[in-house]
């Protein structure tokens, strides 16, 4: 299987690279993927959600997550599927640009002419500290010349560029390089144009062991996710980021890409924006850690056109650009229009619930004295002496219990990631006009949403849990106590969803409604109440000031606890 | 075998069967309406005194029997008369069928608690079997 090499650019790309996590984490993804996230401002908040969004996955990605239902009915499922590798090219563009374009250009009276027709004083003696801030014109003149110095000098960069070699190695191999940024912002627009020619320059150098891949650059396939505008920063014409310009930014980008690429051929491009992208005003934040903006909807769009790349690498009928847009249609930012083949689409939003659902049903907790079944996984495995499981899960829960409270343990690993997923998925799916994650009202909360499903876990044996690749058991030893909860959940709600079509898989005949993974093909209803995400990680031991951190990350202060 | 003995098993068979029964019906209601949303913690500590409700509720139901046959039919009684019938000269006229009763109070519980577990062990695929593994 070819490997996925993605270059996010700057913020946006970074928050393309958390929806891509995300996705992975359901099992929509090739094995291998490898993420370079390139960012000059060395603390921009949107890519260290994004690192911690990863590292967050790495620390499940590393356990089992493989369930087959055992009585042939052909069921199974596996999230966490890829390996996903990151690395972090942060850093400031300064380095290669301490003391702004003109003093390096006083001599050269001719291009300082030329530049000053282009550039401001600003822009011109700026030391970009923070990155281009919107001004990708200036961008460019830098970015190539950091890209090189950085992919040959930066651990990080190397890593990376090594990777892509070695896997493009292999006779049959032939890796996808999508390179995702924002064509309106200034790291992705500068990046955009420059990348492929400078990777392509170092791989007509011989590598670190004099060993020639200049002909592995013929088996790599290139593609693009340009991001247009999708959102707006509201009260950014006071500082060194002028919306009003984004349109006109980004006309004058595209029409700049065309320019170079004319007759060398486009490599397939994917163009994802918003027809109102007022609909999603932010805070202006210019850089740093403030810069940490709620996910969106056109992030999973991007993510999905970068999966899509992976499997289609190829021009189709001589037209590069693909674009999932219908300008006559008002724009609906909802589960059923993210641009998923329609042979897939059931398939794919069904891997996304399962692990939305998973992540409900882990952090669910009820403080009052609730029904049992009414509890969380996390909760009910904590707190209840008998469980009614196979008697091997129950017995290996009973010797383990102690590490579902520790607070560097799995289960608090696990509850960090679904934390991120369902704060992420908040945002990017039930607001800011996207719609498609539903969840259950206040009142509803006391209800039995998730009931059927903590009784079909009663009926799940442990071979379907503990089984690998070749349907044999695997070791103990590679397990830990979350990680079987986990998979006896996601077998649970694999048969729940089975028992949909008439056929009862629950094994159990409770009068229970089973759960139903996706509504109507459109809509993921989780068993939480909205707003009470950030109290439940409190419950669960996670302190308030790291919640309130987390809520605050994906502009959800409305869920913060005190 | 001696008459009484033909009584008191007869009591304990006809109150067995009836009480494993009712306690079958009345477990796997309860199991089906209230436990579909509790785990096996709540059944184990609800089923004793579930089971022992159900055998106060019989041996109520018995003792007003008893009183019933004792003061209205005993002396020329309908019970004696289906008694005989069954077992054909059983008895003195004019007395209260106690190895009757009798069987009948022996059978009760342990058709109560054969009905539980006959009810719990219904729900084997689930999470019911439990409370007796511990």
């Amino acid at each position: 299987m070819n490997d996925l090499f993605v270059i996010a650019a700057g913020g946006t790309g970074a928050k393309v690279a958390e929806a891509l996590i995300h996705l992975l984490a359901a099992g929509c993804g090739p094995k291998n993927v490898h993420i370079l996230l390139v960012d000059g401002d060395t603390t921009n908040g949107n890519r260290n959600r994004s690192v911690q969004t990863w590292m967050a996955y790495q620390r499940l990605q590393s356990w089992p997550w493989l369930v087959k239902c055992e009585e042939d009915h052909g069921l199974s499922a596996r999230l966490f599927n890829t390996n996903v590798n990151a690395y972090v090219l942060a850093e400031r563009f300064d380095d290669v640009n301490q003391v702004g374009l003109l003093p390096q250009i006083m001599g050269d009276r001719e291009l300082e002419g030329a530049l000053r027709v282009l550039l401001n004083d600003s822009e011109l003696t700026s030391n970009l500290s923070i990155g281009f801030t919107g001004r990708p014109n200036l961008g460019c003149l830098v970015m190539d010349r950091y890209l090189r110095l950085h992919f040959t000098s930066h651990p990080q960069g190397r890593a990376f560029l090594q990777a892509l070699e070695t896997s493009a190695r292999p006779e049959e191999s032939n890796p996808r390089v999508v390179v995702v940024g924002s064509v309106f912002g200034g790291t992705g627009a500068s990046l955009l144009p420059v990348v492929h020619r400078c990777i392509a320059s170092l791989f007509e150098q011989p590598n670190a062991q004099n060993q020639p891949r200049q002909h592995l650059l013929a088996k790599l396939r290139w593609g693009k996710v340009m991001q247009l505008p999708y959102f707006r920063p509201d009260g950014g014409e006071a500082t060194e980021v002028n919306t009003n310009r984004h349109l006109t930014d980004t006309s004058s980008a595209l029409w700049y890409y065309g320019e170079i690429t004319r007759g060398n051929g486009v490599e397939p491009t994917y163009l994802v924006g918003s027809q109102s992208p007022q609909a999603r005003i932010i805070p202006v934040a210019v850089g740093g850690a403030d810069q940490i903006n709620p996910a969106f909807y056109h992030e999973i769009v991007a993510a999905l056109a970068v999966l899509d790349f992976y499997q289609h690498p190829e021009t189709m009928d001589g037209r590069p650009i693909r674009h999932f847009s219908d300008p006559k249609a008002s724009e609906q930012c909802s589960l059923d229009q993210l641009p998923i083949p329609s042979s897939e689409r059931l398939v794919v939003l069904e891997k996304v619930a399962t692990l939305l659902h998973l992540g409900a049903f882990w952090i669910n907790w009820r403080s009052d004295e609730a029904f049992a079944y009414r509890r969380g996984l996390l909760q009910y495995a904590k707190t209840a002496s008998l469980t009614g499981w196979d008697p091997r899960i129950h017995n290996w829960l009973n010797t383990r219990r102690a590490e579902l409270t520790d607070q560097q343990g799995p289960a608090s690993q696990a509850v960090d990631y679904f934390a991120r997923l369902l704060l992420w998925a908040t945002t990017s799916l039930s607001t800011y006009g996207a719609s498609g994650l539903a969840f259950l009202s206040t009142d509803e909360s006391a209800s039995s949403y998730y009931s059927s499903l903590h009784n079909t876990l009663c009926c799940i044996k442990r071979s379907e849990i503990c089984v690998d690749e070749a349907d044999k058991q695997f070791q103990e030893q590679n397990d830990n106590i979350a990680a079987r909860l986990c998979r006896v959940a996601l077998a649970g709600l694999v048969r729940e969803n089975a028992s949909q079509s008439g056929k009862n898989l629950r094994g159990h005949s409770f009068a229970l409604r089973p759960l139903r993974l996706v509504e109507d093909g459109a809509r993921v209803r989780i068993g939480l109440p909205p707003d009470r995400i950030g109290s439940m990680l409190a419950s669960h031991g996670v302190s308030s000031g790291h919640v309130n951190a987390l809520c605050r990350n994906y502009g959800l202060p409305g869920q913060e606890v005190k | 075998m001696d008459k009484s003995v033909e009584v008191a098993i007869i009591g304990f068979i006809g109150a067995f069967a009836i009480n494993i029964l009712l306690a079958w019906f009345n477990v796997t209601s309860w199991i089906q309406a209230d436990c579909a949303e509790e785990g096996p913690d709540y059944i184990k500590a609800k089923l004793k005194s579930r089971l022992a409700f159900l055998i106060l509720l019989s041996v109520a139901i018995l003792f007003v029997f008893i009183l019933v046959d004792l003061f209205f039919f005993s002396g020329n009684g309908m019970l004696r008369q289906a008694i005989n019938k069954a077992v054909s000269d059983w008895g003195d006229e004019g007395q209260v069928a106690w190895p009757l009763w009798i069987g009948a109070l022996i059978g009760l519980p342990l058709g109560s608690i054969a009905g539980g577990i006959w009810a719990l062990a219904s729900f084997r695929k689930s999470k019911c079997t439990i409370p007796f593994l511990g």
